[in-house]
């Protein structure tokens, strides 16, 4: 979080620069006044789309999907895992261990993938953020249109990298193997 | 108060009935939770906010229409298939960049293919992917997403290409 505030004041401090270079401070002051503006607009909608991102991480039952998920294989696998994805409440560092654990567990490479792609692009808790700032309309059009990704992932997986289950079952061992080492 | 808010402020509110109706706190834990991202979120929020401002006086908008907008043919969709990898940061730095783009006049296919190409394919979430998935399944997920970017912001323009935004 801290880095990410680094990064974004560096790249605010650069853009000053740059609008100041093009129109000296009048320039500069505007695009800020443009920024405090689009928050003023979007702040409604941005204390709903929290409010409802909250409530929705509480409603879904983290243990009920992973005990369903993480067992799921074959086309029923896929097709669970696309709808799925979307549902697992958390940034990477939460939802990708969740995913990793059912590596080996008999969900297979396609259900995973299926998973990440599904939380990638259909992440019910970014849905009000990415409506907040494209509007609802480009919103819809994105899920819409990418509605169907998942799956085909998943298929793509089955057809061209039908090792990848099995691979991925010696990976999640090494990685167990090596956290127990890190335990002694 | 626009249709936006109106809808998210309902699908808000029937969340929160749900919530409400299992009687063990949950409302309460939920709308907690919402207030705790939201701080925590804020001075990210903020100078998103001032970068898209400044993003929208400091980039030429004439640049951004020859190479993003709808002139652009599909060039755009090119790009911005591809520039989604390298927004390297969260949702709350990368959609306030996108919305000023799409003022600026970037087309409906470049921000399709903008948004689905971050979503999939960006560098921030390497690390991650490498460590906790593992490298095998990391290539392979990127070979299988690698030209979705590119059919998301075809089929947008396709078919919404005379929309507004």
């Amino acid at each position: 979080m801290k880095k990410t505030i680094i990064v974004m004041a560096l790249a605010v401090a650069v853009l000053s620069i740059l609008a100041y270079l093009q129109g000296g401070t009048a320039l500069v002051g505007e695009g800020f006044l443009i920024g405090v503006r689009m928050m003023w607009n979007v702040l409604p909608m941005l204390v709903a789309a929290f409010a409802l991102s909250g409530l929705v991480q509480v409603l879904v039952n983290r243990e009920k999907m992973s005990a369903i998920l993480g067992k799921s294989s074959g086309f029923k696998g896929m097709l669970l895992g696309s709808l799925g994805g979307g549902f697992l409440p958390g940034g990477p560092y939460v939802v990708y261990p969740l995913i990793s654990s059912f590596m080996g567990t008999g969900a297979d490479a396609a259900t995973i993938m299926a998973l990440v792609v599904g939380k990638s692009l259909l992440d019910l808790a970014r849905l009000p953020q990415e409506a907040a700032f494209l509007g609802t309309k480009v919103t819809a059009v994105r899920y819409g249109i990418t509605f169907t990704f998942p799956l085909l992932a998943a298929i793509l997986t089955k057809i061209f990298f039908p090792n990848l289950t099995e691979e991925l079952a010696r990976f999640r061992e090494q990685l167990q193997q090596r956290e127990e080492v890190a335990k002694e | 108060m626009n249709s936006q808010t109106i809808l998210l402020g309902s699908l808000a509110l029937l969340a929160f009935l749900i919530a409400l109706r299992r009687r063990d706190g949950s409302h309460k834990k939920g709308l907690q939770m919402g207030a705790k991202v939201f701080y925590s979120y804020l001075p990210v929020l903020v100078l998103a906010f001032f970068l898209a401002g400044l993003l929208q006086v400091a980039l030429p908008t004439n640049l951004v229409r020859s190479w993003l907008g709808a002139e652009s043919g599909w060039r755009g969709i090119l790009v911005g298939s591809f520039a989604g990898w390298l927004f390297a940061a969260g949702p709350y730095a990368v959609f306030p960049i996108i919305a000023s783009m799409m003022q600026s006049g970037a087309s409906i296919g470049t921000v399709v293919a903008l948004s689905t190409s971050w979503a999939l394919l960006s560098l921030s979430k390497l690390p991650y992917e490498l460590a906790i998935l593992g490298p095998r399944f990391t290539l392979t997920l990127k070979i299988v997403t690698f030209l979705m970017p590119l059919l998301a912001g075809f089929l947008a323009q396709l078919f919404f290409g005379a929309m507004v935004m």
